[in-house]
Protein backbone atom coordinates (compact mmCIF):
# COMPACT_ATOMS: atom_id res chain seq x y z
CA UNK A 1 0.00 0.00 0.00
CA UNK A 2 1.53 3.29 -0.82
CA UNK A 3 0.52 6.28 0.56
CA UNK A 4 0.66 10.21 0.01
CA UNK A 5 0.46 12.83 2.13
CA UNK A 6 0.17 16.45 2.17
CA UNK A 7 1.32 15.88 5.67
CA UNK A 8 5.40 15.51 5.68
CA UNK A 9 7.33 12.44 6.81
CA UNK A 10 10.54 14.16 5.37
CA UNK A 11 10.48 16.78 7.68
CA UNK A 12 13.35 18.94 5.25
CA UNK A 13 10.52 19.55 2.85
CA UNK A 14 7.58 22.20 3.52
CA UNK A 15 4.23 20.97 2.27
CA UNK A 16 3.15 22.23 -1.11
CA UNK A 17 0.21 24.37 -0.17
CA UNK A 18 -1.46 26.76 -2.39
CA UNK A 19 -1.40 30.61 -1.59
CA UNK A 20 -4.70 30.72 -0.06
CA UNK A 21 -4.27 27.79 1.89
CA UNK A 22 -4.94 28.47 6.10
CA UNK A 23 -2.07 26.97 7.00
CA UNK A 24 0.23 27.71 4.16
CA UNK A 25 3.24 30.42 4.70
CA UNK A 26 1.88 32.95 2.64
CA UNK A 27 0.53 36.28 4.94
CA UNK A 28 1.21 33.95 7.61
CA UNK A 29 1.93 36.91 10.27
CA UNK A 30 -1.42 38.66 8.93
CA UNK A 31 -3.63 35.77 9.38
CA UNK A 32 -2.02 35.43 12.89
CA UNK A 33 -2.62 39.16 13.61
CA UNK A 34 -6.18 39.09 12.40
CA UNK A 35 -7.13 35.89 14.16
CA UNK A 36 -5.91 37.23 17.46
CA UNK A 37 -7.26 40.43 16.83
CA UNK A 38 -10.90 38.93 17.29
CA UNK A 39 -10.11 36.71 19.58
CA UNK A 40 -9.47 40.30 21.31
CA UNK A 41 -12.68 41.20 20.54
CA UNK A 42 -14.46 38.41 21.55
CA UNK A 43 -12.32 38.31 25.06
CA UNK A 44 -13.40 42.20 25.38
CA UNK A 45 -17.26 41.03 24.54
CA UNK A 46 -16.96 38.31 27.00
CA UNK A 47 -16.03 40.95 29.83
CA UNK A 48 -18.68 43.19 28.79
CA UNK A 49 -21.51 39.81 28.88
CA UNK A 50 -20.83 40.18 32.48
CA UNK A 51 -20.69 43.28 33.57
CA UNK A 52 -22.77 44.14 36.47
CA UNK A 53 -22.65 40.77 37.98
CA UNK A 54 -20.23 41.62 40.57
CA UNK A 55 -18.27 40.13 43.10
CA UNK A 56 -19.40 39.96 47.02
CA UNK A 57 -19.02 41.30 49.61
CA UNK A 58 -16.94 44.50 48.83
CA UNK A 59 -19.10 45.51 45.72
CA UNK A 60 -22.02 46.49 45.82
CA UNK A 61 -24.36 45.21 42.67
CA UNK A 62 -25.99 48.02 40.58
CA UNK A 63 -30.19 49.48 41.12
CA UNK A 64 -31.93 46.89 41.25
CA UNK A 65 -30.04 44.52 42.14
CA UNK A 66 -28.83 46.22 45.13
CA UNK A 67 -31.33 44.15 47.40
CA UNK A 68 -30.69 40.68 45.76
CA UNK A 69 -27.04 41.25 46.41
CA UNK A 70 -27.42 42.06 49.89
CA UNK A 71 -29.93 38.96 50.42
CA UNK A 72 -27.97 36.97 48.08
CA UNK A 73 -24.40 38.37 50.63
CA UNK A 74 -27.00 37.25 53.67
CA UNK A 75 -27.54 34.01 52.49
CA UNK A 76 -23.44 33.51 51.78
CA UNK A 77 -22.79 34.50 55.42
CA UNK A 78 -25.06 31.47 56.51
CA UNK A 79 -23.35 29.16 54.22
CA UNK A 80 -19.31 30.91 55.99
CA UNK A 81 -20.88 30.72 59.38
CA UNK A 82 -21.97 27.00 59.09
CA UNK A 83 -18.50 25.61 56.94
CA UNK A 84 -16.71 29.10 57.49
CA UNK A 85 -16.03 29.13 53.75
CA UNK A 86 -15.05 32.79 52.01
CA UNK A 87 -16.87 33.79 49.61
CA UNK A 88 -17.02 35.36 46.55
CA UNK A 89 -20.27 35.38 44.78
CA UNK A 90 -22.27 37.30 41.87
CA UNK A 91 -25.14 37.09 40.79
CA UNK A 92 -27.07 34.99 39.68
CA UNK A 93 -25.22 32.48 40.43
CA UNK A 94 -22.53 31.93 43.78
CA UNK A 95 -19.27 30.59 43.90
CA UNK A 96 -17.19 29.88 47.55
CA UNK A 97 -14.20 29.04 48.23
CA UNK A 98 -13.63 27.76 51.34
CA UNK A 99 -10.88 28.29 53.63
CA UNK A 100 -9.31 24.85 55.35
CA UNK A 101 -11.96 24.34 58.22
CA UNK A 102 -13.74 21.21 59.64
CA UNK A 103 -16.70 20.43 58.16
CA UNK A 104 -18.41 20.03 54.75
CA UNK A 105 -16.20 22.84 53.08
CA UNK A 106 -12.79 21.84 52.77
CA UNK A 107 -9.52 23.36 51.43
CA UNK A 108 -10.41 24.05 48.04
CA UNK A 109 -14.09 23.33 47.97
CA UNK A 110 -16.52 25.42 45.40
CA UNK A 111 -20.10 25.70 46.29
CA UNK A 112 -22.25 26.38 43.57
CA UNK A 113 -25.66 27.92 44.77
CA UNK A 114 -28.00 28.60 42.81
CA UNK A 115 -30.96 31.59 43.79
CA UNK A 116 -34.24 33.24 42.51
CA UNK A 117 -34.49 36.88 42.42
CA UNK A 118 -38.14 37.61 43.98
CA UNK A 119 -40.30 40.25 43.07
CA UNK A 120 -40.16 42.80 45.72
CA UNK A 121 -36.06 42.29 45.32
CA UNK A 122 -34.85 39.82 47.49
CA UNK A 123 -33.01 36.40 46.86
CA UNK A 124 -33.75 33.23 48.17
CA UNK A 125 -31.40 30.36 47.91
CA UNK A 126 -33.19 27.41 46.19
CA UNK A 127 -30.21 24.60 46.15
CA UNK A 128 -26.71 24.20 46.77
CA UNK A 129 -24.08 21.87 45.63
CA UNK A 130 -20.74 21.09 46.86
CA UNK A 131 -18.20 20.16 44.84
CA UNK A 132 -15.23 18.75 47.34
CA UNK A 133 -12.39 17.69 45.10
CA UNK A 134 -12.10 20.72 42.90
CA UNK A 135 -8.48 21.20 44.30
CA UNK A 136 -8.03 17.54 43.17
CA UNK A 137 -8.91 18.79 39.75
CA UNK A 138 -6.95 22.19 39.79
CA UNK A 139 -3.80 19.54 40.90
CA UNK A 140 -4.56 17.06 37.91
CA UNK A 141 -5.18 19.73 35.81
CA UNK A 142 -2.23 21.38 35.98
CA UNK A 143 0.22 18.11 35.98
CA UNK A 144 -1.95 17.20 32.43
CA UNK A 145 -1.32 20.16 31.19
CA UNK A 146 2.66 19.90 32.16
CA UNK A 147 2.44 16.62 30.06
CA UNK A 148 0.82 17.67 27.00
CA UNK A 149 3.19 20.70 27.23
CA UNK A 150 6.46 17.81 27.06
CA UNK A 151 4.83 16.16 24.34
CA UNK A 152 4.22 19.03 22.13
CA UNK A 153 7.67 20.05 22.83
CA UNK A 154 9.41 16.51 22.32
CA UNK A 155 7.41 16.47 18.88
CA UNK A 156 8.93 19.87 17.75
CA UNK A 157 12.37 18.93 19.06
CA UNK A 158 11.99 15.33 16.55
CA UNK A 159 11.51 18.17 13.85
CA UNK A 160 14.44 20.37 14.55
CA UNK A 161 16.94 16.94 14.82
CA UNK A 162 15.70 15.57 11.43
CA UNK A 163 15.84 19.28 9.77
CA UNK A 164 19.58 19.66 11.16
CA UNK B 1 -15.64 20.33 33.52
CA UNK B 2 -14.15 16.18 33.56
CA UNK B 3 -10.65 16.59 35.05
CA UNK B 4 -7.86 17.10 32.35
CA UNK B 5 -6.58 13.69 32.47
CA UNK B 6 -9.56 12.54 31.47
CA UNK B 7 -9.66 14.91 29.08
CA UNK B 8 -6.50 14.00 27.49
CA UNK B 9 -6.94 10.27 28.18
CA UNK B 10 -10.48 10.18 26.25
CA UNK B 11 -8.64 11.99 23.35
CA UNK B 12 -6.07 9.98 22.90
CA UNK B 13 -8.41 6.52 22.86
CA UNK B 14 -10.25 8.64 20.37
CA UNK B 15 -6.18 8.99 18.22
CA UNK B 16 -5.40 5.87 18.17
CA UNK B 17 -5.48 5.04 14.74
CA UNK B 18 -3.90 8.50 13.70
CA UNK B 19 -0.29 8.90 13.08
CA UNK B 20 1.49 9.74 15.86
CA UNK B 21 2.22 13.21 15.38
CA UNK B 22 -1.45 13.99 14.89
CA UNK B 23 -2.18 11.54 17.96
CA UNK B 24 0.48 14.19 20.07
CA UNK B 25 -1.30 17.17 19.06
CA UNK B 26 -4.45 15.57 19.45
CA UNK B 27 -3.67 15.13 22.94
CA UNK B 28 -2.64 18.49 23.51
CA UNK B 29 -5.85 20.01 21.87
CA UNK B 30 -7.57 17.74 24.29
CA UNK B 31 -5.68 20.24 27.34
CA UNK B 32 -6.48 23.47 25.04
CA UNK B 33 -9.82 25.15 26.02
CA UNK B 34 -9.09 24.30 29.79
CA UNK B 35 -5.66 26.02 29.11
CA UNK B 36 -7.03 29.00 28.05
CA UNK B 37 -9.67 29.30 30.58
CA UNK B 38 -8.37 28.05 33.63
CA UNK B 39 -4.61 29.18 33.54
CA UNK B 40 -5.30 32.84 33.11
CA UNK B 41 -7.82 32.63 36.65
CA UNK B 42 -5.14 30.73 38.44
CA UNK B 43 -2.39 33.25 37.74
CA UNK B 44 -4.92 35.98 38.47
CA UNK B 45 -5.67 34.51 41.67
CA UNK B 46 -2.36 33.82 42.46
CA UNK B 47 -1.50 37.40 41.41
CA UNK B 48 -4.24 39.16 43.68
CA UNK B 49 -3.20 36.90 47.08
CA UNK B 50 0.92 38.33 46.28
CA UNK B 51 -0.48 41.58 45.84
CA UNK B 52 -3.18 41.98 47.34
CA UNK B 53 -4.47 43.54 44.70
CA UNK B 54 -8.45 42.33 43.55
CA UNK B 55 -8.87 40.10 41.01
CA UNK B 56 -10.79 41.97 38.03
CA UNK B 57 -14.30 39.52 37.82
CA UNK B 58 -14.50 40.82 33.91
CA UNK B 59 -11.22 39.30 33.03
CA UNK B 60 -12.16 35.76 35.05
CA UNK B 61 -15.56 35.48 32.89
CA UNK B 62 -13.76 36.43 29.48
CA UNK B 63 -11.32 33.78 29.50
CA UNK B 64 -14.82 31.71 29.34
CA UNK B 65 -14.17 31.92 25.72
CA UNK B 66 -11.91 29.40 25.44
CA UNK B 67 -14.98 27.18 25.19
CA UNK B 68 -16.58 28.37 22.33
CA UNK B 69 -15.87 26.54 19.49
CA UNK B 70 -14.77 28.94 16.87
CA UNK B 71 -12.65 30.58 19.41
CA UNK B 72 -10.76 27.76 20.08
CA UNK B 73 -10.66 26.95 16.41
CA UNK B 74 -9.20 29.97 16.13
CA UNK B 75 -6.74 29.37 18.49
CA UNK B 76 -6.10 25.92 17.06
CA UNK B 77 -4.96 27.45 13.94
CA UNK B 78 -2.53 30.75 15.45
CA UNK B 79 -1.03 27.95 17.56
CA UNK B 80 -0.30 25.79 13.90
CA UNK B 81 0.90 28.77 12.33
CA UNK B 82 3.52 29.19 14.74
CA UNK B 83 4.51 25.96 14.49
CA UNK B 84 7.34 24.74 11.36
CA UNK B 85 5.61 23.95 8.30
CA UNK B 86 6.00 20.16 7.98
CA UNK B 87 4.47 19.99 11.49
CA UNK B 88 1.33 22.17 10.79
CA UNK B 89 -0.71 20.27 9.25
CA UNK B 90 -0.83 17.18 11.49
CA UNK B 91 -0.60 19.77 14.39
CA UNK B 92 -4.09 21.79 13.28
CA UNK B 93 -6.15 18.27 12.54
CA UNK B 94 -4.72 17.26 16.17
CA UNK B 95 -5.29 20.36 18.30
CA UNK B 96 -8.90 20.61 16.82
CA UNK B 97 -10.08 17.54 16.84
CA UNK B 98 -8.38 17.27 20.33
CA UNK B 99 -10.13 20.81 21.33
CA UNK B 100 -13.57 19.78 20.07
CA UNK B 101 -13.69 16.10 21.63
CA UNK B 102 -12.85 18.04 25.09
CA UNK B 103 -15.59 21.04 24.17
CA UNK B 104 -18.17 17.86 23.31
CA UNK B 105 -17.26 16.38 27.04
CA UNK B 106 -17.44 19.11 28.73
CA UNK B 107 -20.89 19.69 27.29
CA UNK B 108 -22.33 16.04 28.89
CA UNK B 109 -22.21 17.72 32.36
CA UNK B 110 -24.41 18.67 35.20
CA UNK B 111 -23.87 22.31 36.37
CA UNK B 112 -26.48 23.34 39.05
CA UNK B 113 -26.30 26.85 36.66
CA UNK B 114 -24.24 27.41 34.00
CA UNK B 115 -23.68 25.97 30.30
CA UNK B 116 -21.66 26.65 27.51
CA UNK B 117 -21.97 29.15 24.61
CA UNK B 118 -21.76 27.10 21.57
CA UNK B 119 -22.64 29.53 19.53
CA UNK B 120 -20.99 32.24 20.47
CA UNK B 121 -20.59 34.64 18.45
CA UNK B 122 -24.29 33.88 17.00
CA UNK B 123 -25.44 33.28 20.35
CA UNK B 124 -25.05 33.70 23.83
CA UNK B 125 -27.57 30.82 25.37
CA UNK B 126 -25.71 28.49 27.10
CA UNK B 127 -25.70 24.87 26.34
CA UNK B 128 -25.48 21.92 28.31
CA UNK B 129 -26.62 18.20 27.99
CA UNK B 130 -26.55 17.25 32.19
CA UNK B 131 -25.61 13.73 31.52
CA UNK B 132 -22.91 13.92 34.32
CA UNK B 133 -21.71 15.58 37.44
CA UNK B 134 -18.66 17.55 36.56
CA UNK B 135 -16.70 15.57 39.58
CA UNK B 136 -17.60 11.90 37.94
CA UNK B 137 -14.75 11.52 36.22
CA UNK B 138 -12.48 12.11 39.22
CA UNK B 139 -14.25 8.62 40.10
CA UNK B 140 -13.63 6.69 36.88
CA UNK B 141 -10.00 8.18 35.96
CA UNK B 142 -8.28 5.28 37.16
CA UNK B 143 -10.40 3.09 34.94
CA UNK B 144 -9.75 5.66 32.22
CA UNK B 145 -6.50 5.75 32.49
CA UNK B 146 -5.98 2.18 32.30
CA UNK B 147 -8.58 1.94 28.90
CA UNK B 148 -6.05 4.71 27.18
CA UNK B 149 -2.66 3.09 28.44
CA UNK B 150 -4.40 -0.61 26.75
CA UNK B 151 -5.51 1.53 23.53
CA UNK B 152 -1.66 3.14 22.98
CA UNK B 153 -0.35 0.19 24.18
CA UNK B 154 -2.05 -2.01 21.80
CA UNK B 155 -1.74 0.49 18.94
CA UNK B 156 2.30 -0.11 19.35
CA UNK B 157 1.58 -3.70 19.09
CA UNK B 158 -0.30 -3.40 16.04
CA UNK B 159 1.14 -0.62 14.15
CA UNK B 160 4.97 -2.22 14.82
CA UNK B 161 3.72 -5.75 13.24
CA UNK B 162 1.69 -4.26 10.32
CA UNK B 163 3.42 -1.14 9.40
CA UNK B 164 5.76 -1.61 6.25
CA UNK B 165 8.71 0.17 6.57
CA UNK B 166 9.16 3.37 4.64
CA UNK B 167 11.94 6.87 4.21
CA UNK B 168 11.48 9.17 6.88
CA UNK B 169 8.45 7.51 8.87
CA UNK B 170 9.72 7.06 12.40
CA UNK B 171 6.07 6.88 13.59
CA UNK B 172 5.70 3.72 16.47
Amino acid sequence: MTTTSRSITDPGTPPSWPPWHPLSDRGRWAKVAVLAGLLALGFLHMGWLHTGERPAPDTLLADPARHAGEEVELAMMRVVARDGARARLWAPWIEVEADPVDGAAGPGTIISVRGRLRSDGTVAVDSMRVYPRHALKKAIGIVATALAGALALWDLRGVRKRRA
Amino acid sequence: MPDLLTHAAVGSMLGVAARRRVLVWLVVGSVLPDVISRLPGLAMALASRTTGLPVSYELLQAVGLGHVPLAVLAVCLIIALLLPAPVRSAAFLGLTSGALVHLALDTAQAHLVGGYMLLYPFSTRLFELGLMDAEASLDLLPWTMALAAAALGLRRVIRSRWRRPSAGDQSP
